[in-house]
């Protein structure tokens, strides 16, 4: 007979890394709505040579269409974090194998973004990027054998 | 006693309203934006929207401003990116959640039609209504995908559902 296997500590609250990795996530996009245009200048000044206040001087059609891509990114990014959110604190805590599949998702779109800012020249932040995609992944292979158990 | 409650077709599958949905935004938007993005943003492509903002070309604008071209790339390939996240999510959570008629998923997935809202209050603060147009018969249809199996998720304290009786 096989007897009923006892959850570790570090099993049971794995999932919290998942959603400190997850607000990560929800920062970023509140940032993009918030900030608009701003939000990236730096990557901005080191690509152009111009700030986002010059550019808003100079050129304020060409900082619209950049305020209105990056609020874009960022409404458009809302709905993820909150339904991995959701996931993470119904679906994901309770074992529930789907969510572990459905919850790869966060490490490849974290990753996903690090590729797209090493793509870009004078990008910054990877650091950051890669601090959150470690956090995923624990919260991800931790657990592993409560989702998969021998 | 309380009587077991038979699901309408219309209950049953209103799923599939959000797994379409998701599925649209993935194919149309998520990689459409991706790739576009990788070629420049989906300006370059729509010249035309380029030059009502800034009154000159894609080309010309590259010219002018060397870099600006890596920067709206940028901007363009992280909004395929987020689309595809979030779709992703849309598709996985409304075919096995919302599906089984899970209460949690129903509440989640109101970030659908609210998602909508921001993209046209967006389109309409830069001076298009084509936000509102193109959203309008998207929020009509993520709005039927809630309200149309309210009764599964809610349903009256007299009854119970059929599959958990």
């Amino acid at each position: 007979m096989t007897s009923p296997r006892k959850e570790r500590a570090y099993e049971k609250y794995a999932w919290t890394l998942l959603v400190v990795a997850w607000v990560s996530v929800l920062f970023r996009s509140v940032a993009a709505i918030l900030l608009g245009g701003a939000t990236y200048s730096s990557i901005l000044e080191k690509l152009t040579g111009m700030t986002w206040e010059e550019t808003l001087r100079t050129s304020p059609g060409m900082a619209s269409v950049i305020n209105s891509l990056a609020l874009e990114g960022g409404l458009f990014l809302l709905g993820f974090p909150i339904l991995g959110l959701a996931i993470t604190f119904r679906s994901y805590r309770k074992g529930e194998r789907w969510a572990w599949y459905v919850l790869l998702f966060l490490p490849l779109w974290l990753l996903a973004i690090l590729l797209n800012t090493l793509k870009t020249p004078g990008s910054t932040g990877q650091s950051i990027l890669v601090l959150f995609l470690i956090i995923a992944i624990l919260g991800l292979l931790l657990p592993h054998r409560k989702f998969f158990p021998k | 006693m309380a009587v077991p409650r038979k699901e309408k077709a219309y209950e049953k599958y209103a799923w599939v309203i959000f797994f379409a949905l998701g599925l649209f935004e993935l194919l149309a938007f998520g990689f459409g934006y991706w790739i576009l993005g990788g070629l420049g943003g989906n300006l370059q492509a729509d010249s035309d929207a380029l030059k009502n903002f800034t009154g000159i070309t894609w080309d010309q604008l590259v010219a002018r401003i060397p870099g600006i071209g890596s920067y709206i790339s940028l901007l363009g390939r992280e909004v395929g990116i987020n689309h595809i996240g979030y779709s992703l999510l849309v598709i996985a959570i409304s075919f096995v959640a919302y599906r089984k008629g899970e209460r949690w998923a129903w509440y989640a997935l109101w970030i659908v039609p609210a998602r909508i809202i921001g993209f046209m209050a967006n389109d309409l603060s830069g001076g298009s209504t084509f936000g509102v147009t193109a959203g309008l018969p998207f929020m009509v249809v993520a709005l039927l995908g809630l309200l149309l199996p309210y009764r599964k998720f809610f349903p009256k304290k007299s009854v119970i559902r059929a599959d958990s009786a």
